[in-house]
C-alpha cells in the first residue's frame, strides 16, 4: 500500500460505523481520481447491491450469482468482472478481501492509473469491524424483508467460505429471507475441524428458537473441550428442557487433518455422502441414533468413522435439498441429489455449495418451502501456511 | 404447479380409530391432519391406528406429528400402530432411526392385528 492511503484503523477511526462504507468510496475515489463505488453481496448470494457511491454513475444492483451467503466465491471474479462489465460498461473492480472472504469490491468506470487492491484490502477490514456496530452493511445486504427466524439463522451462521488446517470448507442455507431453523457450524481447532448441519422440527420462530439453543449447547461444550458424545448429550439435554415437543435432526463431527479422519454422530439427520475424485458418490451411512431433544429411554450416540481424504468432498446436507419440490411435482430426492453432484463434477468446495444451491433454486420456480443447507469440506494437500495471501494477510 | 392431492379420513372399527392418510405427508398436509388426528387422540377409541399405505413420502414435519401421537398415547396408556410399507414412505422413520422406536407395521392388517382389531 502506497504511503499516504489509510489503513484500516484509520478508516474506522476517521468515521462513526454507519459511515465507514462513505469514508471509503470517498477515500478510494480520491486515490482513483475518478467516482468509486462499493458494492457488497445480498444474503443468498445472487446479486451485487450498492453500499456506497454515486447514485447516478453505479447501478444500485447488479445480478451476479457468484456468492455463497454475502461472502463471493473467489475462482468466481471472472466471471463476476463480466458480469459488471455487461451491466456498467469498461470498468475496473478490486475485491475487498479480509482473510479469503472476499465480501465485496471497489468498483470504478474505466481504467484508472492506480491499484486499489491493498487499499481495498483495509476497507474489507474496516468494513467488517464497522459491521459489529451499525446495521448500515447489513440493512444494504437484505434485498427483501428478513423474517425473524431466518434473522437469526444468518446470525448464527460462521463465514460461510474458510480455510482451515488442510481443507476448505464452504456452508451455504437457502432460502435466507424466510423459513429459518436449519443451521450448519464449523470451527478450527487445534484438535481438528468440528462440523455441524442440523434442522429442527417445524419452520419458523420456533424451529430458530430450538436451533438457537441447540447451536449455544453445541459451542459451548465444544469450547469446553467437551468429544462428540459429550456434546450430543448436552445438546440433547438442553432441548428437552424446553419441552416443546420439537425435536433436531443433526450431523455432528470432527475431521482431523493429519490422519484424514472423520468421527461423527447422525441423529437422525440425512446420510452424509463423499464425493470421490473418480466422481464416485457414497453414502456414509451406519448406526444412527433418534434426533435430539426425544427421550424414549438411556439412549446411546454411537460414533461412526470414514477417511475423507485430498481429492474428496464431504458432503452434509438438510432434507430441504433432496425434499425440493421439482417442476414435475416429484422430489429432487436422494438419488436425483446424486445426479446433481455428478454434473458438477471436480470442483472446489465453494462451488460445489452454489451448484448444488442453483440446482435447488432452478428445480422449480416456487420458492423453497423449507431450508436447503449444505455444508462441504474438501480436504486439500497444501497446508493452510502455504498461502500467500493468507500471509499477507496476518502481515497486513 | 401439479401436486398429489393429499387426503385424510377416519373411520372406527372394533374400537380402534383408524387415520388413513394420502398423498405426501409434508408441512401443508400436517396442518391438514393435526385436528383430524387430535380428534382421534382425544376420543374413546381404546387405540389409534395411522394408514400410511397410501403414503408417498413423509417429510420430517409428518415424522413429527407422528411422534407426537405416539408420546400423547403412551402417556395415556392407549396404543399406536402405525401402517408404513417399506420404501419411500418409509425412508424418514428409516433416516431418523424412529423407525426402531416407533411402532411400524408393513401393513393396514398387520397394524389392525397389532393392536388387536380384527
Amino acid at each position: 500500500m502506497k504511503s499516504g492511503e489509510p489503513d484500516a484503523g484509520e478508516l474506522l477511526g476517521a468515521s462513526v460505523p454507519h459511515l465507514v462504507p462513505e469514508r471509503v468510496v470517498e477515500v478510494a475515489s480520491a486515490q482513483a481520481g475518478r467516482p468509486v463505488a462499493g458494492y457488497v453481496l445480498a444474503v443468498e448470494g445472487s446479486f451485487a447491491l450498492r453500499l456506497a457511491g454515486d447514485v447516478e454513475r453505479f447501478p444500485e444492483r447488479i445480478r451476479a450469482p457468484v456468492g455463497v451467503g454475502p461472502e463471493i466465491i473467489p475462482e468466481a471474479l471472472p466471471q463476476l468482472r463480466a458480469l459488471v462489465i455487461d451491466r456498467v460498461g469498461p470498468s475496473t473492480l478490486w475485491p475487498m478481501v479480509v482473510r479469503d472472504r472476499v465480501m465485496g469490491f471497489l468498483l470504478a468506470r474505466d481504467r484508472p492509473g492506480v491499484d486499489l487492491e491493498a487499499f481495498a484490502g483495509q476497507a474489507a477490514l474496516a468494513l467488517e469491524l464497522a459491521s459489529g456496530y451499525t446495521d448500515a452493511l447489513h440493512a444494504v445486504r437484505r434485498r427483501k424483508d428478513t423474517q425473524p427466524a431466518a434473522e437469526i439463522q444468518q446470525n448464527l451462521l460462521p463465514p460461510r467460505l474458510a480455510r482451515v488446517e488442510g481443507a476448505e470448507v464452504a456452508g451455504g442455507v437457502l432460502p435466507g429471507y424466510d423459513v429459518g431453523g436449519d443451521f450448519f457450524d464449523y470451527a478450527g481447532n487445534a484438535d481438528g475441524l468440528w462440523l455441524v448441519v442440523a434442522d429442527a422440527t417445524g419452520k419458523g420462530n420456533s424451529a430458530a428458537a430450538l436451533s438457537s439453543l441447540a447451536i449455544g449447547a453445541l459451542r459451548a461444550a465444544r469450547r469446553a473441550g467437551a468429544g462428540l458424545q459429550e456434546a450430543a448429550r448436552l445438546a440433547d439435554e438442553a432441548i428437552l428442557t424446553l419441552d416443546m415437543q420439537l425435536y433436531l435432526t443433526a450431523v455432528l463431527g470432527s475431521w482431523d487433518a493429519n490422519g484424514h479422519r472423520l468421527r461423527w454422530i447422525n441423529c437422525g439427520h440425512p446420510t452424509p455422502l463423499i464425493l470421490h475424485a473418480n466422481g464416485r458418490v457414497d453414502e456414509l451411512d451406519g448406526d444412527r441414533t433418534y434426533p435430539l431433544g426425544i427421550r424414549f429411554s438411556e439412549r446411546a450416540f454411537p460414533v461412526l468413522s470414514a477417511q475423507v481424504a485430498p481429492g474428496d468432498r464431504l458432503l452434509l446436507y438438510s432434507d430441504g435439498v433432496s425434499e425440493r419440490r421439482t417442476t414435475d411435482g416429484s422430489r429432487i430426492g436422494e438419488n436425483g441429489l446424486r445426479a446433481i453432484l455428478a454434473a458438477l463434477g471436480p470442483c472446489s468446495a465453494a462451488t460445489t455449495v452454489r451448484g448444488l444451491q442453483d440446482a435447488v433454486i432452478d428445480a422449480s420456480p416456487h420458492a423453497l418451502r423449507d431450508d436447503a443447507t449444505m455444508l462441504v469440506i474438501a480436504p486439500t494437500t497444501d497446508t493452510p501456511t502455504g498461502h500467500a495471501h493468507a500471509r499477507a494477510a496476518r502481515h497486513g | 404447479m401439479h401436486e398429489e392431492t393429499s387426503e385424510t379420513t377416519t373411520t372406527i372399527f372394533d374400537d380402534v380409530a383408524i387415520v388413513t392418510v394420502s398423498g405426501e405427508l409434508d408441512f401443508a398436509h400436517c396442518i391438514k391432519l393435526a385436528p383430524e388426528l387430535n380428534a382421534a387422540l382425544r376420543s374413546s377409541a381404546r387405540a389409534i391406528v395411522i394408514d400410511l399405505e397410501a403414503v408417498s413420502l413423509v417429510d420430517s414435519s409428518g415424522i413429527a406429528l407422528l411422534l407426537n401421537a405416539f408420546r400423547h398415547l403412551d402417556h395415556t396408556g392407549r396404543q399406536l400402530a402405525i401402517a408404513c410399507p417399506m420404501g419411500s414412505p418409509r425412508r424418514a422413520f428409516e433416516l431418523t432411526a424412529l423407525d426402531r422406536q416407533l411402532p411400524m407395521h408393513e401393513t393396514r392388517q398387520e397394524a389392525l392385528a397389532a393392536v388387536g382389531a380384527n
